[in-house]
């Protein structure tokens, strides 16, 4: 049996990639042996994100591992090819893997996208599936051709968005389940016996890193469910922000909005004026009023409601301004 | 002040189910924390000690051991 075992190749860096090789080398030793061999972790180097500890993890467990921030080197494809690898898993790459990397193993490099592919190929799916106000979203893995996420799905799982969740919720989400779909698929993906299903074209939506939802700007002419999820999908609290905190002006003054909730209060005044003060801060909207309830100020520093408020000069009746009206 | 480093290594070792850790021991370096483990640190940090860290302070530097935990702890609470 040890013959036909297939030699696996995992490639990536952080959790998501952390989660796929602790179940590469968790799942029962006897029987998954024959099956596969992990020859080798590929660490992506270029990750030097909070968690990226995959070399550490490899070093740790004995497990063999070439650390590189350009999988697409001449000198790591050559590593490689002695290795003849018939499977590569490519979790949480930041690299887009060029075509002498993926004739390493023709048709057989697999990865996994934190998003319902064909929607959400790109960046920062999770931001613009909630900014969307999506009430669901998925995990994908899907074979590697030479376009940015297009190759064909191999597996799917489709879940409720939750109406509290944020960017970080719905990534870590994602990062869940896409553990459990690997493990539970694992012999299938190794033995290339799952169905191919192309992407439907017509269905794709991309996003460059770069893009950020409405330049990072809040509109109070927005309705409260288009403010509320704009405001979820840019929040990754605790961690950094990778794209940008959801921005207002006050005379000229930039402050940023973490979080909001309904108001007891309705007002039919000018989206952005201030209605109520105190402890609470609301604020009229297009369909009523919001709260404010967690914000930073110009440096992006978290500060209490009381603090915004006196920092700012703020008095009923002034108005808040945010993209479209700065 | 609370003493963070005591503090810091009885939070890690009941959440990672260890017995002993050494408060220079590279935590993320050597996989003893992956990202989700910190999210749920800093939340049990701001349960525990009432200090509020952010992204600023959610570095790989910071959160390197757990003496350097406690170094960022006491300087927040100045």
């Amino acid at each position: 049996m040890a013959a036909l075992a297939k030699r696996v190749v995992l490639l990536g860096n952080g959790k998501p990639a952390l989660d796929c090789l602790s179940v590469l080398l968790e799942q029962e030793p006897g029987y998954s042996d024959a099956l596969r061999e992990l020859v080798l972790v590929l660490v992506d180097a270029s990750n030097t994100n909070l968690g990226a500890s995959l070399q550490g993890y490899c070093e740790a467990k004995g497990v063999p591992y070439i650390a590189t921030p350009n999988v697409n080197d001449e000198n790591v494809l050559r590593q490689l090819r002695v290795l003849k690898p018939d499977l590569i898993l490519s979790v949480n790459t930041f690299q887009i893997l060029k075509k002498p990397f993926l004739d390493l193993a023709p048709d057989r490099v697999i990865n996994f996208h934190n998003a319902p592919l064909p929607r959400y190929a790109g960046l920062n799916a999770c931001t613009w599936a909630i900014v969307d106000g999506r009430k669901e979203h998925g995990i994908t893995w899907h074979l590697v051709g030479e376009g940015v996420d297009t190759g064909d799905v191999l597996l799917q799982e489709v879940f409720p968005i939750s109406m509290s969740c944020t960017a970080l919720g719905l990534i870590m989400e994602c990062i869940r389940r896409s553990k459990i779909l690997f493990a539970e698929n694992l012999d299938d993906i190794v033995a290339d016996t799952l169905e191919r299903k192309p992407q439907d074209k017509t269905k794709r939506i991309f996003h460059y890193q770069h893009e950020v939802p409405c330049g990072g700007f809040v509109d109070f002419r927005w309705n409260y469910e288009q403010l509320d999820c704009f405001v979820r999908g840019l929040n990754f609290h605790p961690m950094p922000n990778p794209l940008a905190f959801p921005k207002g002006e006050f005379n000229g003054q930039a402050f940023y909005i973490d979080k909001i909730g309904p108001a007891k209060e309705n007002s039919i005044q000018s989206p952005g004026t201030v209605v109520a003060l105190g402890k609470e801060l609301v604020v009229a909207i297009a369909d009523g009023a919001a709260q404010l309830l967690e914000v930073r100020d110009a440096e992006c520093k978290r500060i209490p409601i009381e603090q915004f408020v006196s920092d700012y000069g703020l008095s009923v009746g002034d108005t808040l301004t945010g993209g479209t009206h700065a | 002040m609370p003493d963070f480093v005591v503090a810091l290594t009885e939070i890690i070792k009941e959440s990672k189910q260890i017995e002993q850790i050494d408060v220079d021991a590279p935590l993320l370096a050597h996989g003893i924390l992956d990202s989700f483990d910190i999210i749920t640190l800093v939340a049990r940090i701001e349960e525990d000690f009432g200090i509020l860290l952010d992204g600023e302070a959610i570095t790989a530097e910071h959160f390197k051991s757990i003496n350097t935990i406690a170094a960022l702890l006491r300087s927040e609470q100045g």
